[in-house]
């Protein structure tokens, strides 16, 4: 092993406080339970048969499940991440609730389109599946709870690199400096938004700063979410790249940057500094 | 520390690096192959160039009378995603056409009976002198009789 193998992977399989753990997963499951709350998944129901087109991870299921499947497994999902933000069962409601999600969103999104808006938090979520969490009583710094969260942020770094590198492979520097972002702007821009992406699309240095920034953002997030003082800023850089994508594009990438804020801002702390205090816990803070 | 805490610890170890190299790998892989099986994704987001130049598909419904009217779907990313499907319509088959001629006009509110044939119209847009995009051709690409 190289060196800086050994440095990643001693900083990977590195023993992590329980607590840490703890946050990381169930602001993640939280992002989850918003996202089941922010859907009508019954609209699947009503999409016939002959309009579904299933090449996902639930191809297996013929046609458009029936709209009661839908609300029962909806409730399932809540349910779920009730019981991992009550610690009850985690692991088990962690994979359930993940489960839920994936179903779901391979369904409503089975319409034509690989739909890209849940599947950050789908790709950050998975190696919590495989996590320990400690049960109430169970305190201290374990490699058991240092490397699930760090695996998520590693996962998240990889997805972000990969949109940027895409870029680059199918369109080269071109992406950034050509009209591309004028005309990204032009031709997608909402109703609300017509007069402000008009004005960044007539103002080409400003479009590629832009897009510039944008593809500078992707492709170096391994560089920022590997270094803990930097985490934070590349949380904030995302909520402005999504959210101006919202606003002009009308497109909602928000389970993106809240995915990003719910392992960044816990992952940012130091080591002995949690994000919030367990009221039946508050004496154990020198255990990690 | 206890021995049991060691091989929790090395077995703990072990599992991370299957997991987070395991998860790397996958999405390396499936983003070189280009496949799209979902939750499995290349990542393709914007990454094409967009030009002044651009075209789309609208299905127009025409009545016995020669009158024309654009299949408006509902505005539910459900639904709206299905115009997705139109690029291919023409390779499908008369069977399948109709199915799915059929399924958008219900979505879109049309009385099948009130229409006498769909068209697939392929519209290419490109830009004029002031930057302002214009229609340059329209195309009948498919023809399905509901």
């Amino acid at each position: 092993m190289t060196r800086l193998g050994a440095r990643v992977d001693a900083a990977l399989t590195s023993p992590g406080p329980w607590y840490r753990l703890v946050e990381v997963q169930t602001l993640v499951a939280l992002v989850i339970g918003w996202r089941l709350l922010n859907h009508e998944w019954t609209t699947i129901a009503q999409r016939p048969s002959v309009l579904t087109q299933h090449v996902n991870v639930m191809a297996w299921y013929p046609g458009s499940p029936p709209a009661w499947l839908l609300v029962v497994l909806e409730v399932v999902g809540l349910a779920a991440v009730a019981l991992v933000v009550a610690r009850c069962r985690t692991r088990l409601a962690f994979g359930v609730a993940w489960g839920v999600y994936v179903a779901l969103c391979a369904w409503w999104g089975a319409s034509g389109k690989v739909m890209h808006n849940d599947v950050l938090t789908v790709t950050v979520a998975f190696p919590l599946l495989f996590a320990s969490p400690p049960t109430r009583g169970e305190t201290g710094a374990t490699v058991r709870w240092g490397w699930p969260p760090r695996a998520a942020l590693v996962a998240m770094a990889c997805v972000y690199f990969l949109t940027g590198a895409q870029k680059l492979h199918h369109s080269g520097l071109h992406w950034v400096f050509s009209d591309n972002m004028s005309w990204v702007l032009r031709q997608g821009a909402v109703a609300r938004s017509a007069d402000l992406a008009t004005f960044v699309a007539d103002h080409s240095w400003l479009a590629q700063s832009l897009a510039g920034g944008a593809l500078a953002l992707e492709l170096t997030a391994p560089l920022w979410l590997a270094i803990r003082q930097t985490r934070l800023a590349f949380a904030l850089a995302t909520i402005v790249m999504h959210t101006s994508i919202w606003w002009l594009l009308g497109i909602d990438y928000s389970a993106w940057w809240l995915t990003v804020l719910a392992v960044t801002v816990p992952m940012s702390l130091r080591a002995d500094r949690r994000l919030w205090r367990s009221r039946s816990r508050a004496p154990e803070l020198a255990d990690a | 520390m206890t021995t049991e805490t060691t091989t929790d610890d090395d077995r703990q170890r072990r599992l991370a690096r299957r997991v987070t190299v395991g998860t790397v790998v996958v999405l390396l892989l499936v983003a070189a192959t280009g496949l799209e099986a979902w939750p499995l994704t290349a990542f393709r987001l914007f990454s094409t160039v967009r030009t002044g130049t651009s075209s789309g598909f609208t299905l127009v419904a025409i009545a016995p009378d020669g009158t024309s009217a654009p299949v408006l779907l509902p505005q539910n990313q459900v639904f709206r995603s299905t115009t997705h499907q139109y690029a291919d319509l023409a390779h499908e088959s008369p069977q399948t056409q109709h199915a799915k001629v059929l399924a958008w006009l219900d979505a879109a509110g049309i009385d099948p009976a009130d229409v006498a044939t769909v068209e697939l119209v392929r519209t290419t847009r490109r830009p004029d002198p002031a930057g302002v995009p214009q229609i340059t051709a329209q195309t009948v690409v498919v023809r399905v009789t509901p």
